[in-house]
């Protein structure tokens, strides 16, 4: 009865006066947004009450929202008051420290803002008594609890950890005579040391695997283990059941010794169980048939042998066959010819593969009941292959038609469909014109849309209505895009990257879009966006539950550089300051003959507008073969995709350079001992490389142009650089890698000098260019000019070596116009390359082809990276 | 100096009865006592989906029963749903859902107006349950002559004038046929009860 009077209330016809959340300065905002669908002045919806406290519940911060309703005198008052849920704030631990908090959330998986349940506590406190049985401690007891305060709950776990379990004895039983001494190292843990079952285990593992290397590939360890809890001690017993010492023999026909390794380490992987006897029988049959023994077949038989089991396969190949010649017979005209050639062995699944390929070429051609049979007889020899078609009748397209009962959205209206009146019928293409029209209905919310294609023939099969037949569900759109699991991050920055506004149609495309979007900002290490109720008609809410990523990351590298020798790096970034995605970055580089420190700003937004800005401060000191310097500065950047593969990068730098130990002082105007940079510059990329690290196809161009003047406190000058590469793949081993670098720069103003700043210069020689010299040696004193060309051959030797041959042309110019194509320097040479999780190690020897007096003939270079 | 103790005059006067005439006063002039209710609210989580107050309510009325049993046979059928609606013969037709909602309508034609849309979930609710029971459950169920012959033994092992087997084989068939369906659903909603994560609310 209570329940029938409080559903009157609840349905009462009485207006609602005033709606009141219960929540927090904060999170009356946010929250306001989900509970303003509680309108004020009309009747209290029932749906629209139970649709609040969905929306409420789905932002995972609270486990109940309680909605009481009062009448007063204007009307019915409600009352939401959300409740909040135990969310993970910290961890801590009561009792002995055998688990610091770092290791307990590992263990665990309990992650920030996670809501502490009974049921996920109690599975978080087995998982750490698990782990300190998987230490030692077995009888280990954990109690689980969340403590609740104002901003969430801590997990407080009380350790009993119990005596720490030793090991009193192990023992191997069932051992092979002999292998006794060979095997006992192996045994873990040792007596007197901590159980720890996870070695125990591992340790039978390195027993199993060392019978096996030597001949027991059925060997099993089983590990047995006795507690005896008054005196926390433990017996190990490893039972070894060896089996027989095995081999394999091969008898019949004589195979290749690559194939028969494959074989015995096939079976040897497989413990020599039935199923892998059976697979290398298979593997073997394969091999065979692939060379044209058509009936090959090969079986396998164990025989007791001197010493060892013996695994004897028969190999009994049958005849081998040769194409002697391909027919194809009835064939409309435009059918290409088969695969198989004469003269190449007779592959039965060669020949299946052609006869399908012939039936798809038909088929595209409007042959829709097209057939073909493979016709060659029994046995070996040079047998003649003759494919018989029977092709049946052309069918072409008479009308086609979509037939829908809601407008089709604008994209599909105008794209042209595939099939089309006067063409051939193909059934793929019909296929691929109803899944394209799938495809836009479901972006324009009808996720539930079918599309029936309904193909009519006429009596001669010789045309063909095509009608897709639209069943479009019902129409979805969005009603509200709820957040959860934020933590740090403010709701701002999710909803900027959201494709999905509220009263759109739901579509598919854009929820992947949105997804893509929220994993690209790379602050979150979950994202996952669904449906709050999947079953409602008209409008569903999305929920876009994320899971932030740690807010410090760090790390460090060492790394070599032909000039520096080895390096040193380390670098630490601080992500989505103040919940915006901002982000503070610092970067260190030390050698022994060079520094680098660097701090960068960004903001992904800049004006409310998505436009990264970057601001970085550094100091870098070099000390070159010719000259050292000292350089610092600030440079202000952004840049902006135009296309996928385009971008336009903007930056203003000023930087000041002091130029020291100059070993040619006549080459260097006096006046750019210091000097300094103040300008804007800009740069436009375009890079299609499969690769960055080692590409093998596409290009990569950037043209670059920096201004600096006096004016704006720095040295006059300007000055460009562009540099192209381009890689094609000629073979499946061979790429080819082409390069261009052109830069030239000047001075200007009354009192400029004619050079450019020391260290703007352009420079050749050393590991990245015209390889035949070593850094820099090409000019010493760089020049306002430079011109190179380079091509590379890449040949690949497996999985981890390549190889390469490389030749490089081009000079470094005083002046822009003293630039000329007759004095050009060319050098050649050949490297290897090592894949390296670092990338590729590269050693290179370049020889200089018009090589000048006092010049070393060659040079060789070590390097990471590819020369470009 | 003052003594902090009443005076005992000042304990008679406050031990004396109010009388009823300033208790009607103060009862009339004190501000009217909160009959708040709670009209919504979430009774359970079942898998990270909230249960309602108002789903219970429906179905406790619906169904006759008290909401402790409405909420445990809701959780049910929200996890027999979810398995049903993964089925594509589960699905439940336009027209098949239209006869139902009436002839629950006119079940319900005396008591309050719950919202359709409410009423038309419930429907298709558990008509995609029966559907996917049907054809998941039912054809596994298969009862033989020698059951039936057992059955019809327990029954009537002992009755003077009972009826001849022929008679009522195919009532106790269905009858075994049923049960054996039953016990299936109940296997079927523990294995799903045990794999869902279901929270109640106190």
């Amino acid at each position: 009865m209570t329940a029938l009077l409080l559903l009157v209330v609840a349905l009462s016809d009485q207006p609602v006066a005033s709606v009141r959340l219960e929540a927090g300065e904060r999170d009356q905002a946010r929250l306001r947004r989900y509970v303003d669908e509680i309108e004020v002045g009309r009747p209290l919806s029932a749906l629209k009450l139970r649709h609040v406290v969905e929306l409420l519940h789905a932002t995972g911060e609270f486990e109940d929202v309680v909605v009481e309703t009062a009448p007063g005198a204007q009307g019915l008052e409600v009352l939401v008051r959300p409740i909040p849920a135990p969310l993970l704030s910290a961890i801590r631990i009561e009792g002995p420290r055998f688990l610091d908090e770092k290791r307990l959330k590992t263990v665990t998986q309990l992650r920030d803002r996670e809501p502490l349940w009974p049921e996920r506590l109690e599975r978080a406190g087995r998982d750490v008594a698990l782990s300190l049985v998987g230490r030692g401690y077995l009888e280990a007891r954990v109690q689980a609890a969340a403590v609740r305060h104002q901003g969430g709950a801590d997990a407080v776990f009380q350790v009993t950890p119990g005596p720490l379990a030793r090991v009193r004895q192990a023992p191997l039983s069932g051992l092979p005579h002999g292998l006794k001494s060979a095997l006992e190292p192996l045994v873990a843990p040792r007596p007197g040391a901590p159980f720890a079952r996870a070695r125990a285990d591992a340790s039978a593992e390195r027993l199993r695997k060392r019978l096996v290397s030597v001949g027991y590939w059925r060997a099993a360890v089983s590990l047995e283990v006795a507690y005896d809890p008054s005196r926390a001690q433990v017996g190990l017993l490893f039972v070894v059941d060896a089996g027989p010492p095995l081999e394999v023999a091969f008898a019949g026909e004589k195979l290749p010794r690559r194939l028969r390794a494959e074989v015995v380490k096939l079976i040897r992987d497989g413990g020599a169980r039935g199923d892998a006897l059976d697979a290398a029988d298979e593997r073997m049959e394969t091999a065979l048939k692939a060379r044209g023994h058509r009936t090959a077949r090969v079986t396998h038989r164990e025989d007791s042998g001197p010493t060892r089991l013996r695994i004897v396969y028969e190999v009994a190949p049958g005849p081998a066959a040769r194409v002697a010649a391909v027919r194809v017979v009835d064939a409309p005209p435009g059918v290409p010819a088969p695969a198989t050639r004469p003269l190449a062995a007779l592959r039965e699944d060669g020949l299946a593969e052609d006869a399908r390929r012939l039936v798809r070429d038909l088929e595209n051609q409007g042959y829709a009941d097209a057939k073909v049979d493979v016709e060659v007889a029994e046995g070996g020899g040079d047998l003649p292959v003759l494919f018989r078609v029977r092709a049946g009748a052309r069918t072409e397209v008479a009308e086609v038609s979509v037939d829908s009962p809601v407008p089709l959205p604008a994209g599909a209206a105008a794209r042209e469909p595939r099939t089309r009146a006067g063409r051939a019928y193909r059934a793929r293409d019909v296929a691929l014109d109803r899944d394209g029209l799938v495809a836009s209905l479901r972006d324009a919310g009808y996720p539930q849309v079918e599309v029936v294609p309904e193909i009519v023939m006429n009596a001669d099969r010789s045309q063909a209505t095509v009608r897709l037949r639209v069943l479009p569900g019902n129409r979805i759109e969005i009603d509200h895009v709820v957040l959860a699991g934020l933590n740090r991050t403010r709701e701002a920055v999710l909803r900027r990257e959201l494709q999905l506004a509220e009263g759109e149609p739901l579509s598919l495309s854009r929820l992947l879009d949105s997804q893509r979007r929220l994993g690209s900002l790379g602050l979150f290490q979950k994202i996952a966006i669904t449906e709050m109720d999947p079953e409602a008609e008209g409008k569903r809410s999305l929920v876009v539950a994320v899971e932030e990523s740690p807010l410090t990351n760090w790390g460090w590298g060492l790394g070599y550089a032909e000039q520096d020798m080895l390096r040193f790096s380390v670098d630490l970034t601080r992500r989505n300051l103040f919940g915006m995605d901002r982000s503070l970055s610092t970067f260190a580089r030390v050698s022994f003959k060079s520094s680098r420190l660097l701090a960068t700003f960004r903001e992904p937004y800049l004006l409310g507008h998505k436009q990264e800005l970057s601001f970085s401060t550094f100091r870098e000191e070099a000390e070159r073969p010719y000259f050292s310097f000292v350089r610092y500065g600030a440079t202000v950047q952004t840049a902006r995709n135009l296309a996928p593969s385009l971008k336009l990068i903007a930056r203003y730098t000023f930087q000041l350079t002091d130029t020291f130990n100059i070993k040619n002082p006549s080459q260097v105007g006096r006046d750019f001992a210091s000097s300094t940079t103040a300008g804007p510059s800009t740069a436009l990329v375009h890079d299609t490389r499969d690769d960055p690290l080692e590409p093998k196809r596409g290009h990569f161009v950037s043209a670059d142009l920096q201004f600096s003047s006096v004016s704006l406190g720095g040295d006059s000058f300007l000055k460009g650089f562009f540099q192209g590469a381009a890689y094609a793949r000629l073979h499946s081993h061979l790429v080819l890698a082409l390069a261009t670098r052109v830069g030239m720069g000047r001075t200007f103003g009354r009192f400029e000098p004619l050079f450019l700043p020391d260290a703007d210069r352009f420079y050749l020689g050393g590991d990245y260019s015209l390889r035949g010299f070593k850094l820099d040696q090409v000019r010493p004193a760089g020049g306002n000019s430079l011109l190179f060309a380079g091509t590379e051959l890449r040949w690949d030797l497996g999985k981890y070596l390549s190889t390469a041959a490389f030749a490089e042309s081009g000079n470094v110019y005083s002046l822009v116009s003293d630039t000329t194509l007759n004095d050009l320097r060319y050098t050649a040479g050949v490297g290897v390359r090592y894949r390296s999780p670092l990338g590729p190690l590269r050693l290179d020897w370049a020889y200089k082809l018009n090589r000048r007096p006092n010049e070393d003939p060659s040079t060789f270079h070590f390097a990471i990276g590819h020369a470009f | 100096m003052p003594s902090s103790q009443p005076t005992r005059a000042e304990v008679a006067r406050f031990r004396r009865p109010w009388p009823a005439p300033a208790l009607l006063v103060l009862t009339l002039l004190a501000p009217p006592t909160s009959r708040a209710e709670v009209v919504e609210r979430i009774v359970a989580v079942v898998d990270g989906r909230p249960v309602l107050l108002s789903e219970v309510r429906l179905l406790a009325r619906v169904r006759g029963e008290t909401e402790k049993a409405a909420l445990s046979a809701l959780i049910d059928e929200r996890l027999m749903f979810r398995e049903a609606s993964r089925l594509s013969q589960a699905a439940v037709a336009q027209e098949e859902e239209a006869r139902v909602l009436a002839a629950l309508k006119d079940k319900l034609r005396a008591g309050l107006e719950e919202p359709e849309a409410e009423l038309r979930r419930l429907v298709r609710r558990q008509l995609g349950i029966v559907k996917y029971i049907e054809f998941r459950f039912r054809p596994q169920v298969r009862v033989g002559d020698e059951a039936v012959r057992g059955e019809y033994e327990s029954r009537y092992a002992n009755a003077g004038g009972a009826p001849s087997l022929s008679a009522v084989a195919e009532e106790i068939r269905d009858a075994l046929a049923e049960r054996e369906l039953n016990a299936k659903i109940e296997a079927w909603v523990k294995d799903l009860r045990s794999q869902a994560e279901i929270r109640e609310n106190p």
